[in-house]
Parts: C-alpha cells; structure tokens; sequence
C-alpha cells in the first residue's frame, strides 16, 4: 500500500515564460511579426533553458515539495513526427533533478505555446490534432512517466472562451488585433491558416477537438504510468454578480471543461481574483477597491469559492495548479498570500479534497502579451544578467508552508 | 563540407553561372615579430553539424521543406548543445591543444537586432571552459549556416548583408573575443564557386530540386526569396561575403585588436594536367576574390580533402595510375602540405590547417592518413612555410549536410541513439603525434 500522498506545496513557471529562446514555437512567432500585439518579445526570458538548475535549488532551499514547469512541444518535436531524443532528455533531467531534490515534478503538456508547424497547419481546426497532440504525450510520457506522477494536459485551455457569453466578446479592436497578428504569422509562414488557441475565437468545433486531445494525451500518459494522475488546469475566477450571465458564462468558459474532468484524476484551478458580472458584461472593480499591477482587483480570498466550485461540478480533487498576484510591490503579495492560503484552508477544512498549492510564479517571467511589465514572482530576475533574488514573499510563503507541515 | 570531400557533395553543392575572373593579391604584409606561439594540434566541429535542433538556422529549413536536397534532417545531431563539456573534455584528453567550433549565428540573433545574452554567455563557456583545459579556442563565426531571416531577407545577396555580419561580429567579439585563440570569419565560402570547375558536375534534374527546395523554404518564410551560399548560383553572393569580411574582421577586431584573424578556404592540391591548364585561372576564380580581401588578415585557414587534376577548361578525372582508396578515390594525403605551400605562396599570410580529413567507415584508414599528412604540412615548415597549426575535421561523426549522417569524418563516433562518444584508434594517434610535437619523420 503506498503511503497517504502528502499536500503537494509549490511553485510554477511555463516553458516558453521562462527558457528563453524558445523559437520554433508559435508564440514567438507571433511576438515576431509586424502585426504584433506583445508589448516585446520574449527574448531570453529567464535563461531557465541554461539555469533550470538554480531555479529548481530554489524551490528546495524554500521548503517547498512540488515544481510545476512545462515541456515545449515545439523543442521535443521541432518539425512534424521529428522527436527530439535530446530535449526529452532535458526534461527529465529535470524531472529528476527535482525527485533528488525532494520535489514532486508537476508537468504541463501545453502552455499556451504549440510547435510552429502545428499552428501552420491549422492548430485545433485540423482533424489531425487531437492524434498529433496524443502522439507528444506519448513520447513525453516514455520519457518522463515514473520520474513525473502528476500531469496537467493544458494550461487554462478555457481562456478564449471567457468572453464568449457576453454580446460583445472582446472588445472589437482587441480582436481584430489578434486576428491580424494571427494572419500575419499565417503569411510568414506561408499557411492558410496560423491558429494558436489562446489567441484563438475559441470555436466550438476546434474546443472538441482540444478537449478529444485531452483525453487522447490523458489515455497516452496512463498508458506509460497507470498510477499517474493527470487533470487539466482552468482560470476559474470566482464569479460573482448576475446568476444569469454567470451561467452563461460558465456554459462557455467551464462546463465543457468541467465535464472533461470528471474522468480525470483532479481538477486543475487556477485562480487570481473574482469576475463581477453585470447583465451584459463584465464589471470594472469596485471604487476604491485596491488593484494589483495588473490592473485587476486585489481579491486573494477568490481561492476558496473557486476550490469549492470546481471540485462540486466535478467530484475530483482539486489541485490549485496556478494562485498568485501581479505586484509592483512584493509587500502586496506578502498580504496576499497569507488571505489566499487562508481561503484554500477554509475549504479544505469542510472537507474539500485538495491535492497542493502551487503558486504562480517562481520567477518574474514573460507575461505574453504584457511581456517582462507584471511581476508575479517570489524570485526577481536581473533583464541584463539572469541573476535571481527571492523576495520577501518567497520567505513567506516557505514560513507558510512550514506553519502547515 | 569541402569541395573535395564527397563526390557527391562536390557535385551537388555547384554553383551556377559564369565565372567572375578576380585577380590574386600580390600585396603582402610583413608579420611582427612576437614570441612563438606552439604549434595548434586540434580537432574541429561545426555547430549545425553538431549541436542538434538549430531550428532558427537557413539550413535547418531546407532540410524539411518539400522537396529537399537533404538525406535526412539533422535533428538532434551529436547533442553537443548539451555535451560541449563532454566533447572539450575529449580534445582535452587526445592530448591535443586546440578546439575549433563555430558561434550559431541563428541562436544569437535570433531575429534581426534581437540578441541573446543567454546564447552568448553559452558560447562564452565553451571558450572559458577550453581556457581553463588548456585549449586553444578557434572559433568560426559563420560555418556555413545563417539566420533564416537573414536568408529569408536575400542572404549575401542583401546590400545590408556586410553590415548586418558585423554588428554580429561585434556582439559575439564583445562577449568572448578576450578568450579566443584565433577568430574566423567565414568557412569555406568558396566553396559554390570551386564547385563550378568540378569534373562532374550534377545533372540538371538536381539542379532543379535545389531551386525547388529553396523555392519551398521562401515560400515557407513567406518570403519571395531564400538565398544561402551552396544552394544557388554564388557570383551574386561573393561581393557581399568579402565585404562581409572585411566588416567583419573590423569588428572583432575593433573589440580585441590583437586577435589573429582569417577566413579559411576550401584548396584541394590543384594539379596542372595539361600544358593549357586553367589551373591559374580557376585560382583566380574560386579563391582570388578572397586573397583579395586578406591582406589585413593575420593568416590564411586552408581545408584541403585531396587533390584536383585541372584541364584546359575544367577539373577532369583522376588518372587511372594513381594510388587508390578501398572505394575508389585517390589516395594521397600529402595534398594538404602542398595546399599548406601554395596557400603562403598566394598571400604571403600564415597558414592554418584549419580542416583536413577523410571520410572513411574504416577507421584504420584514418590512421594511415593522419600521419602522412601531417608529415606533409611538416615538411613545408621545414621548408619556411610558416603554419600556425594542424586541426583535423572533426572531432565527431556528425551531420555531413546534404549526405546526412551517412560519411564518417570523426576522430570520435557518435551513437545516433544515446549520442554516447567512443574515441577511435585515429584520434589516439592523432593525440600521440601531438603530444610528441610532430610526426618525426624526416
């Protein structure tokens, strides 16, 4: 009998946020054409390609137990069927370097970012990519199943769709933005049709094939390591306000992700703040309400009724792959922290299941679209030389954790 | 690649057009007299040929387009993006005291006027690392391999083109000159041009399948152009190669003003065969434009894989006398002594073997030739011709362009699975005759 899985306590970062360089990937395609709409582009990121390690020393020196990092599908299979041995062996390297150092790896198959041929060739509006996608969870799996036991599929795949229950999605200029950022790649690269979902219009026929790509990359994995445990992650702000445009909204933006996640290990959460809903659209924070440096509303206490929500629509765990704060001042996120971890005890407490807590982020890395200008890190990270610093939040959140352990 | 290297590679990497007759330099520039330096014995890799997954580089490209001209994809070739340690550690353990490699210009700028600190600091380990080992870091900054925008964008054939090598130069000189041996600009980029004399040239249906293959990796750029050395025809790219040059040995040297620096040339030993032999005009065809440009150089990187017999018109068939190899082609490693000769003839400069090899399955065939022709390049020392070293291509079995993985030039085989270095009896006695200080032969 394997013993009780202890409370998975950690802290994450992406591939393509963090390794720096990252160019066959589609993102970096986009960040790239004229018709961009990132602020800059991800250049080096973090180095994390070369400083995996120091970032993994990190985590440990803090007292924490998990590391959540992605592979990028576009180094592991840089042109179509063309798997790269070399680049799975990195990723386990890592892997193992966070098993010695006491860590559980928590991988991610696809954040956001997808090798740039997939995007040529139509992203998730080709027939093809629910196989395609299968056949890299396979591969990763091969690679990396007995070193990594817990595996989110997609990272917040219910992003695109979070406007589409309102009249007006986006607002139309944002849109068109991306329409013409996509469009530009599409002539870059000489395809009829550059998708890359996140900045997608989240069609209905291409979320059923993400979410076939799901299961496909789900039943891959398990197929290498049946005892693996493997979930895909949401945004799920915690709605408040008009019940009607609440269910509209979760109709778009959850509920076929949800459905999905019944036949999963867990239900991976990712949650930042509260979503007030109006009749018709989203609400502005209130007045006064303190923001963050994203210009969102300071709310960490959002954590417990989106932990309560997901795991009542599933019936799986919960996992709480992504919590954290945009703050100019770390002082902010020291506030946040404590109110947030708080939130998430409450709902364990009345008997929520919950696997871990990982904190988004490790580092100070490429926010997309807004580049290196929102700092969600614990660790400060030097634009000119990589150089690491933990901040005072970093020393927090380890005395937190020890308080629970 | 060399001209002589692969029949194959011979042929297919012609250039097209009419030869550009240039004149050879006649100036020569007088040495100053500084401390003896010791003789380099190394070994050379290339990074596309070696590092693996060198996605944003021209040639990665038309490895995957429809058609291509490649074999196969170079894919994770010999990993030495993550084992250069393993790979200086074997240079270092021959008992050799030089490493060549090349910079990736495609990783440290990976879009025009975006450059990698991370990528720069990389390379910069390898140049400490060979430092702290006592190896002498020869480094090529352009082995054949461009960013693909910068191919996508008109290659050597852009009036920017000049410019745009040398604000690179100036990046990698500023990060990782200071530790540097010797500098090269450029590898082999006669090498289109040599091949328009070849006795063999490929048949058209080839020729064709370069330009579809090009044509291929435009349209996938979305460019209407896609221009790189060896796939087109080079009279319109050798303008802008040699003003690179010249650009580019400012700018380095700009950031150290005392580091040796040189291109290295493609020379087979040109062997007139014919009282009306073209031999002097071929050299003023496929190296003069380049002799040209070196006069501020401080000496002349010659890669040599064998002999050229030069007719009336062309290079023509090997005689039917002469010593031969198990598959065929001449066997005579001394070429690159009489290259090594020639070389400081034309330009007065001092030599660098900076490649010489052989691509043979059978090990022990390498081992015949290493000492024979180093005994060569020996000689013409003995004779005055001052030579600055002896690097032999290459440290690894590793991607030989257009022929993939199949030829076998390294000192070193790599397991194509597990990318495991097994050190051959070749490398063993290349490091015996380096640590005696030479061959002894007399």
């Amino acid at each position: 009998m394997r013993a009780a899985a202890s409370f998975l306590w950690g802290t994450a970062t992406a591939g393509h946020q963090v390794e720096g360089s990252n160019v066959a990937a589609d993102i970096w395609l986009l960040e790239q054409v004229r018709e961009t709409r990132f602020a800059v582009p991800s250049g080096d990121a973090c180095d994390s390609l070369n400083r995996w390690q120091e970032d993994i020393a990190i985590v440990k020196a803090l007292g924490l137990n998990a590391y959540r990092f992605s592979v990028e599908w576009s180094r592991i299979e840089p042109a179509r069927g063309q798997f790269s041995r070399a680049w799975l062996d990195h990723y386990a390297r890592v892997a193992a370097a966070c098993c010695d150092a006491g860590l559980a790896p928590v991988v991610t198959l696809s954040h956001f970012t997808s090798p740039r041929w997939f995007a040529a060739a139509g992203g998730w509006s080709d027939a093809e990519a629910p196989s395609r996608f299968a056949h890299f969870a396979d591969m990763v799996g091969r690679r990396l199943a007995g070193l990594a036991r817990h595996v989110v599929t997609f990272n917040e795949p219910n992003l695109p769709l979070m406007g589409r229950w309102a009249p007006t999605p986006l607002a139309d200029p944002v849109r068109e933005g991306l329409d013409a950022m996509l469009a530009a790649a599409a002539r870059t690269t000489g395809s009829e049709r550059f998708d890359v979902w996140v900045y997608s219009r989240g069609d209905d026929a291409d979320l059923e094939r993400l979410l076939a790509g799901h299961r496909n990359a789900r039943a891959a994995w398990k197929a290498n390591d049946p005892a693996a445990l493997v979930g895909l992650s949401l945004a799920l702000p915690d709605a408040q306000g008009d019940d009607n445009a609440i269910a509209a909204y979760r109709r778009h933006a959850e509920d076929p992700f949800l459905a999905a996640a019944r036949e999963d290990d867990f239900i991976g959460v990712q949650t930042y703040g509260r979503l007030r809903f109006g009749r018709d659209a989203v609400l502005s924070p209130p007045a006064g309400a303190e923001l963050t440096q994203s210009g969102d509303e300071f709310y960490p206490q959002a954590l417990g009724a989106s932990v309560r929500h997901a795991h009542a629509r599933t019936g799986r765990p919960v996992f709480v792959t992504e919590n954290g704060i945009a703050a100019a001042d770390d002082a902010q996120r020291c506030r946040y922290l404590p109110a947030a971890i708080d939130a998430l005890d409450a709902a364990r407490k009345e008997g929520v299941p919950v696997l871990g807590y990982i904190h988004w982020s490790l580092l100070d890395n490429f926010e997309w679209r807004r580049g290196y200008a929102q700092h969600f890190g614990l660790v400060a990270v030097d634009r000119g030389n990589f150089r690491r610093t933990p901040k005072p939040s970093a020393r927090l959140y380890a005395d937190l954790v020890r308080a629970r352990s | 690649m060399t001209e002589d290297r692969l029949a194959l590679d011979r042929r297919h990497m012609l250039g097209l057009g009419a030869a550009a007759i240039a004149t050879v330099a006649s100036g020569r520039v007088s040495a100053a007299s500084k401390p003896a330096k010791p003789f380099l014995w190394g070994a050379a890799t290339a990074g596309h040929q070696v590092e693996g997954n060198n996605v944003n580089a021209d040639i990665w490209l038309l490895e995957q387009v429809d058609p291509t001209v490649f074999a196969e994809p170079s894919g994770d070739a010999c990993d030495s993006l993550h084992r250069w340690r393993e790979d200086v550690a074997i240079v270092k353990a021959l008992g050799l005291n030089a490493y060549r490699f090349s910079v990736e210009w495609s990783r440290i700028e990976p879009a025009p006027g975006q450059f990698s600190q991370a990528y720069l600091d990389h390379y910069a380990r390898i140049v400490d690392r060979c430092r702290e080992q006592g190896l002498a870091p020869v480094v090529t900054f352009n082995h054949f391999t461009t960013p693909r925008w910068f191919a996508a964008a008109g290659g050597w054939e852009n009036s920017d083109a000049p410019d745009l090598f040398a604000r690179y130069c100036d990046k990698v000189a500023r990060a990782m000159a200071a530790g540097m041996s010797h500098a090269l600009t450029f590898n082999e980029p006669n090498l289109a041009l040599g091949g328009r004399w070849s006795a063999s040239p490929p048949p058209p249906a080839f020729m064709d399948r370069i330009a579809a293959c090009v044509a291929a990796a435009a349209k996938a750029s979305g460019s209407d152009r896609f221009s790189l050395l060896n796939t087109g025809d080079p009279a319109p790219m050798i303008p802008g190669v040699t003003a690179a040059h010249v650009k580019g040995r400012e700018a380095i040297r700009a950031a150290r003003g005392d580091l040796p620096i040189g291109l290295s040339l493609a020379i087979p030993d040109n062997v007139a065969v014919v009282e009306n032999s073209a031999i002097e005009r071929k050299r003023a065809d496929v190296y003069g434009p380049f002799f040209a440009v070196m006069d501020k150089d401080d000496f002349v990187g010659v890669q040599t894989y064998g002999r050229a017999y030069v007719g009336a018109e062309r290079d023509v068939e090997i005689p039917a006398d002469v010593p031969r190899r198990p598959g065929g082609g001449e066997w005579y490693p001394a070429a690159v002594g009489n290259v090594v000769r020639y070389a400081h003839e034309a330009t007065g400069l001092p030599v660098m073997v900076t490649e010489n090899g052989i691509d043979a399955a059978d090990d022990a065939e390498r081992e015949r030739f290493i000492p024979e022709a180093i005994a060569s390049v020996e000689a013409a020392r003995k004779d005055g011709v001052p030579v600055l070293g002896y690097i032999h291509w290459s440290l690894l079995d590793n991607f030989e362009w257009f022929s993939g993985y199949g030829p076998k030039f390294g000192l070193v085989a790599v397991d194509r699975q597990t990318f495991k270095r097994t050190v051959k009896p070749s490398a063993k006695r290349l490091g015996a005759i380096a640590r005696a200080g030479g061959t002894g032969a007399r």
